[in-house]
């Protein structure tokens, strides 16, 4: 049994076509940035093809996921006080609004911020526009999750507020949101990693992050083996820590507001 | 519309501290509470009974603004609270004015309310330093005062999460008392708790009825309690006060034919 599996393995590593010069001196020094070639790696190599930048793509890509998730959390909050406040009008405004942004594809919205942007008068720079849309769209995702996790504070303390006379904004920023905000970290690190792996499609336009280089190598030399390994191999290994430190954080911020025996 | 000249701009001689006046409560055509007219003396303890869907706990959320009321108004110490005067006629408060007046009124909730989130001294501090502007040193030597009166000086660092039931009511009641509330309301406080635990409850709120001169209106199933501590016992029927008296006259010989059935309803089920 193990052996016919070995086996199998064997055959596909003889197989597989991989290249490890390429790796070596293409896909790390460009993905990696400067810091990779200085610390002495591709030294070995006649000409290594660097990056301009100090931390390559990954830099780019997780530029891209401060920037785009710190966004979404601001705005998102802002959809879902929204949504919340006495006035039917703006409520049912933002409402169809975060309805609008969920039901359309992400990578339609890019576009579409970039290339019609202009014809309206709106010219921005693929980063600008990349993250304006990536942080609108987790935007209309994050005030679903907060909604939800407000909702869930029980009224009774709403009603406890008013019986002590607190004022509205320290009611919802001091009493009601720090309930909250442990019911809605699950989700928000759910689309903290989401916001990580959608960060390729800002490809289209232009920003210089991990799969926009990745297929910049792969039609350059016409080998994609190496490179996309190599990319799907560093999501997931960042994917995976994120998601446990995130559920640590969740424990912390529960023990500390006294939700857990 | 409703002729609100009818309404005194402010209350004169001898003040209630409390006065409903011909208020009504309605959710649609579903009528809650149907002209309401009660009055209660500043220092005195009234208790609200009655069957369920009766309008009790109602009568306690209009009073403290939870619920708005759809005719009528509601004086506290001889000034409206629902209303304000405008132009020589009452008009409907502005969130600003019912802010200004509430504070006198204090509550305590069936389900205790605390926030989960800060300790009992962190309960008992937040509104005195939020609300009065009182400085923290100040508000925590109140707060450990209230809490000791409660009996739970030990407990002041502990999160609601680990205070069993009693405990937890006897820090909201500690927490209403901080603001110092001319009026106190408590709304079926008893009624979530383990029977082994009313007691300490009950004991505090004995001890604040004996211990100071807070004007009290008290929804509760306990008839016994209601019977030991008030003042003058309510029975309501139906959105309206069917019969009111002293404790004796109302468990000893009530008149009306709904309060019997009720009393000794609740009698057989004891």
């Amino acid at each position: 049994m193990f052996e016919i599996i070995g086996n199998y393995f064997t055959q596909v590593g003889e197989r597989l076509d991989w290249n490890w010069d390429l790796v070596e001196c293409v896909v790390l020094p460009r993905l990696f940035g400067t810091v990779y070639t200085d610390i002495g790696f591709a030294a070995g190599c006649k000409d290594p093809a660097l990056s301009h930048e100090m931390f390559g793509a990954l830099g780019n890509t997780l530029t891209a996921v401060f920037l785009g998730y710190s966004i979404a959390l601001v705005v998102g909050l802002i959809f879902a006080i929204g949504q919340r406040t006495p006035s039917k009008l703006l409520s049912r405004v933002v409402r169809e609004l975060v309805e609008f942004i969920r039901s359309t594809p992400l990578v339609v919205q890019i576009f579409f911020v970039f290339f019609v942007g202009p014809q309206f008068g709106l010219t921005l720079s693929p980063w600008v526009a990349g993250m304006t849309a990536i942080g609108l769209h987790y935007a209309a995702y994050l005030s679903e999750v907060y909604r939800g996790a407000l909702n869930a504070v029980p009224a009774g303390q709403m009603e406890a507020c008013v019986a002590l006379n607190i004022p509205a904004r320290r009611s919802f920023f001091g009493i009601i949101v720090p309930q909250a905000l442990p019911l809605a970290l699950p989700g928000m690190g759910n689309y903290l990693i989401g916001i990580f792996k959608d960060t390729p499609m800002l490809m289209v336009i232009g920003v210089a992050e991990m799969m926009h280089v990745a297929t910049a190598i792969g039609s350059q030399y016409w080998r994609y083996t190496e490179v996309m390994t190599i990319v799907g191999l560093v999501f997931l290994a960042l994917s995976i820590p994120t998601a446990i430190i995130l559920r640590i954080f969740e424990g912390y911020i529960r023990r500390k507001m006294g939700m857990t025996r | 519309m409703e002729d609100m000249t009818q309404y005194p701009l402010e209350l004169t001689g001898d003040v209630p501290m409390v006065r409903f006046c011909n208020v009504t409560k309605s959710y649609g055509a579903l009528v809650v509470l149907a002209s309401l007219n009660l009055d209660i003396q500043a220092g005195e303890m009234v208790s609200i009974i009655g069957p369920s869907g009766s309008g009790k706990t109602t009568v306690l959320r209009m009073l403290m603004t939870l619920e708005k009321i759809n005719g009528g108004v509601i004086y506290l110490d001889g000034k409206p609270m629902t209303h304000m005067p405008k132009n020589g006629v009452l008009v409907p408060a502005t969130e600003k004015y019912i802010r200004s007046v509430k504070g006198d009124i204090g509550m305590c909730f069936q389900h205790f309310n605390l926030f989960p989130h800060m300790t009992a001294l962190q309960n008992c501090i937040e509104a005195p330093v939020q609300v009065l502007g009182m400085s923290k040193k100040d508000a925590i030597e109140r707060a450990e005062e209230m809490l000791d009166m409660v009996g739970l000086a030990d407990k002041k660092d502990q999160h609601p999460i680990r205070l069993s039931g009693g405990q937890q009511q006897r820090v909201a009641i500690a927490r209403a008392l901080c603001m110092r509330p001319k009026v106190m309301l408590l709304d079926e406080v008893t009624s979530a708790l383990d029977p082994e635990v009313i007691g300490e409850v009950t004991a505090v709120i004995k001890k604040l009825v004996a211990e100071h001169s807070l004007t009290m209106l008290m929804v509760t199933h306990q008839m016994g309690f209601a019977r030991d501590i008030s003042d003058r016992v309510c029975f309501f029927y139906d959105g309206k006060i069917e019969e009111m008296g002293t404790p004796d006259e109302l468990f000893d010989s009530p008149q009306r034919e709904r309060t019997q059935q009720f009393l000794s309803a609740v009698k057989s089920a004891d």
